[in-house]
């Protein structure tokens, strides 16, 4: 088979190019914000955020029934916004250490989740959707979903890029300027949430953390400036997820966990070939 | 008082300053972290256009000190006046931080940074004009850092990292600056860059928190001792007598007047005991 | 002294009541299949509970607390059996009474597929093995209550009758389908046996293998597709025990409608597949319905 027949042969079904179209986006979002997730090393955070979702599609399923996916996309986003303002305020409470916060959150509903799926006898389908995703099965209403939320979040990025980047890097910079810091830590946290959700259907959440943090991490041994940073991370993120849908096409391997590896492997390969001091240096731009 | 990090958005125009008051004015000043008080007793008033010194062992307040000013940290007991106003009225003080806590590996370039002050006055939703970057281009040239203006900060020396900060007080228009120990870790060639640059900000209001002595007698007008509580204010001579000294850092400190400058000593041969 | 002979009189029917209930042999079955049988043997004379609720899937049943004392209070214990019941097996371990697996001694379908192992457990699906069923259920109910052997037998009789009449109907109704027409794409691999036995080809599932639990690779939905375009069949028949999203896909992809079928399960006592008698007629009249209409 040719090359170009090699490129080609997937885009013959239609499951194919919106699932590739949703990993692409997806990719590309989950980097964008993933390069404050890396910056401010909220991994843990997003990891919690990603897996407090499950009580939420519990409760969706529990009340809307099986049937109706829409309605269980709400409920994930209703409940990671409200999970993210909640580890947010209690992280700001300042009485335990942070990551035991977010820990506790984190394991609390996760557990939540699935004593409350447990209680939909045979749940177990549900939850390996939830878990790993279930792009093959992305509808084009679901597309339309990512593209919207998704564009929304790009949106806020980009009129909030300066503050965002600010308040990451010095935070009583912020509070000299009078910024509204705390309102702006939400802001983002609420951008995770919603990125997490949006990207549910094609990674699920036992490897959200990694779309979040990988091609970011990546970019950010390859570059030098938070803008190309967020650049290089997105281009690399939704390549990751092309390249992995490519790959469980043509070697029968599971969908979510194929984009996970791509990036991952694209993350060793910049690790490997960066000289190990300090950041690639490169000839000073115009 | 809550530690309530969301501050009301002033508008563009910062509050007039009260041109009878002095720069900085505080009264019985104490501030506290949760239930230990950490600061009390701080009276003083200084000139706009003064040189502060703060200085004092590890843990006396220094830090503390200027970021209530800052109007960063609240204040629980006595009153502080910028310019006539509550700190947090103004928009014209800048606050350059001990260099630990910088996060040096943040993949931002000498400009980058120096823009940053601008962003109060751009606001959200809009970019960085033309007018905007050669004010930065300008405070960059002011401290002598053109030739590092596209590095990452990582690749700067300690000194040079030091004018970057005050480089973005300038494009603040900062009139009040505040140094957290901005001396640390310099050899003694870029502290000596640092502090000529210091000089050359005469009109700017300079509270400087400082760990050498020397340096704070021979190169300040004015000093602040601290230990927890205001041991002493006023110029070196006032304040660093031998008494003053020995309450603030215990054990035998003595200052001793050179014809170059002062030098200030540990007589570790002295036997009086710690208080 | 007509109280306390109303007294006496109610005492004594209670004891009588009580003694007849106490003495009834009490049997566990998995699915609402095999509880249908069971029941079908049992009449009267045992009491028969089922474990799964209705429209729950066995390959994916998680059992609680309350069911562990369910087995281990059952006298005996009536599994599906051929691995479909592989999730309980830890349970089963603490059963009291006698666990008997219907289809030990049934011909199973292997998994073709080199290197997995596994036999297709979906032995319903052959009217014969549910014969077969009804005679061990008969015969193992009969070693435990000997006192109404002679009741399960008739009824297991009567019963095989019903369903040497159901094999004969499901062949006719078969035969209205034409020969071109004779294939199956369901969602999950689960009519091996009604395919073998009824000469009806199978041309793909959506979830590869035997269990619901299996996600399909891209490749494994692209060749399903082709599949598909290539029979030309006009329909993907789905269960209803899992979510129907990605045959729902592959059925607006591949311009061909879905109809449910009952799998793993009965439906509720009010619904059209209250027995399992009901459930093969139901599923066999879809299945006909499907194949024959035109595209």
């Amino acid at each position: 088979m040719s090359a170009f027949e090699w490129l080609v042969a997937p885009l013959r079904y239609p499951f194919m190019i919106r699932a590739l179209a949703a990993s692409a986006l997806v990719g590309g979002l989950c980097s964008i914000v993933g390069t404050f997730v890396v910056l401010r090393s909220m991994a843990f955070l997003g990891d919690a955020i990603a897996h407090s979702v499950l009580p939420g599609i519990a409760t969706g399923v529990l009340v809307a029934g099986r049937g109706d996916r829409r309605s269980l996309f709400w409920w994930a986003l209703g409940t990671s916004i409200l999970v993210a303002l909640g580890i947010g305020w209690v992280s700001e409470r300042g009485r335990i250490k942070e990551d035991t916060a977010i820990g506790i959150v984190f394991a609390g509903m996760f557990a939540l989740g699935i004593a409350l799926l447990s209680t939909v006898r045979g749940f177990a389908v549900d939850l390996v959707h939830v878990l790993f995703g279930d792009v093959l099965g992305v509808s084009v209403g679901d597309l339309a979903l990512i593209a919207a939320f998704g564009g929304a979040v790009l949106l806020l990025v980009v009129l909030f890029y300066k503050e965002l980047v600010l308040v990451s890097f010095d935070p009583t910079l912020g509070a000299t300027l009078r910024l509204p810091v705390a309102a702006y830590r939400r802001l983002l946290l609420v951008l995770v949430a919603i990125t997490v959700v949006v990207s549910l259907q094609v990674v699920g959440l036992a490897l959200m953390l990694a779309m979040l943090v990988a091609p970011a991490t990546t970019a950010y041994l390859l570059t030098r400036r938070v803008r190309s940073m967020m650049a290089v991370g997105a281009l690399i993120g939704a390549a990751s997820g092309l390249i992995g849908l490519y790959l469980s096409f043509y070697f029968a391997v599971a969908s979510g966990a194929a984009i996970v590896l791509v990036a991952i492997a694209t993350f060793l390969l910049a690790l490997l070939l960066t000289p190990r001091r300090g950041l690639l240096r490169r000839p000073a731009r115009r | 008082m809550a530690t309530c990090e969301i501050v009301k958005r002033r508008t563009r125009a910062s509050v007039v300053h009260d041109a009878n008051a002095p720069a900085i004015a505080a009264r019985d000043l104490a501030a506290a972290y949760g239930d230990r008080i950490v600061l009390r007793e701080v009276t003083f008033d200084l000139s706009a256009g003064a040189h502060l010194a703060v200085v004092g062992p590890n843990g006396a307040g220094k830090s503390t000190l200027l970021k209530v000013i800052g109007g960063l940290l609240p204040w629980v007991g006595g009153t502080i006046r910028v310019h006539g106003h509550a700190p947090r009225d103004h928009l014209c003080i800048a606050y350059v931080p001990q260099r630990n806590d910088v996060d040096w590996r943040f993949p931002v370039t000498v400009t980058d940074v120096v823009l940053m002050g601008l962003t109060g006055r751009l606001g959200p939703l809009r970019r960085a004009g033309e007018r905007d970057r050669r004010l930065v281009a300008g405070a960059i040239e002011r401290v002598g850092l053109e030739d590092r203006a596209h590095r990452q900060i990582g690749e700067l020396s300690g000194g040079e990292q030091q004018r970057m900060f005050i480089a973005r007080a300038i494009a603040q228009e900062a009139e009040i600056v505040l140094m957290d120990e901005p001396l640390a870790g310099l050899d003694v060639p870029s502290e000596a860059d640092v502090l000529a640059l210091l000089d050359r900000l005469g009109g700017t209001t300079l509270l400087v928190a400082l760990h050498d002595l020397g340096v704070a007698a021979a190169r300040f007008h004015r000093v602040l001792l601290l230990r927890e509580r205001m041991i002493g204010f006023g110029t070196p001579d006032d304040v660093f007598r031998p008494e003053a000294l020995e309450a603030a850092y215990g054990g035998c400190v003595r200052m001793v007047r050179t014809a170059d400058g002062a030098l200030v000593v540990h007589d570790s041969a002295c036997s009086r005991e710690v208080p | 002294m007509r109280v306390r002979h109303v007294v006496l009189l109610g005492s004594m029917l209670l004891a009588a009541l009580s003694l007849h209930v106490v003495s009834q042999i009490t049997v566990l079955c998995t699915t609402t299949i095999v509880g249908d049988v069971a029941r079908e043997i049992a009449g009267d004379d045992a009491s028969v509970t089922v474990l799964m609720p209705v429209g729950a899937d066995p390959h994916a049943f998680q059992a609680s607390p309350r069911d562990a004392i369910a087995v281990e209070g059952a006298d005996l214990v009536f599994l599906s059996g051929a691995g479909l019941e592989g999730s309980l097996a830890p349970l089963l371990q603490a059963a009291r009474g006698r666990v008997v697996d219907l289809s030990s001694e049934l011909a199973l379908r292997q998994n073709p597929l080199p290197g997995e192992g596994g036999f297709d457990p979906h032995v319903w699906f052959d009217p014969r093995n549910v014969a077969a069923w009804s005679e061990t259920i008969a015969r193992v109910l009969a070693e435990a209550d000997p006192d109404h052997a002679s009741m399960y037998r008739v009824r297991a009789d009567a019963y095989q009758k019903e369903i040497g009449e159901l094999d004969l109907w499901i062949h006719d109704r078969v035969a209205t389908i034409p020969e071109e027409a004779r294939r199956l794409v369901t969602d999950h691999e689960a009519f091996g046996y009604f395919a073998d036995l009824y000469g009806i080809e199978e041309i793909g599932t959506i979830l590869p293998g035997y269990s619901t639990l299996s996600e399909p690779s891209a490749r494994e939905l692209a060749a399903l597709e082709d599949a598909i375009r290539a029979a030309g069949v006009p329909c993907i028949f789905v269960g209803t025990t899992i979510p129907s999203d990605l045959a729902e896909q592959v059925a607006a992809d591949t311009g061909t409608r879905i109809v449910f079928l009952y799998t793993g399960s009965l439906s509720e006592p009010d619904g059209a597949a209250a027995t399992y008698l009901d459930l093969m007629r139901f599923d066999v009249e879809q299945i006909v319905r499907g194949l024959t209409a035109s595209p």
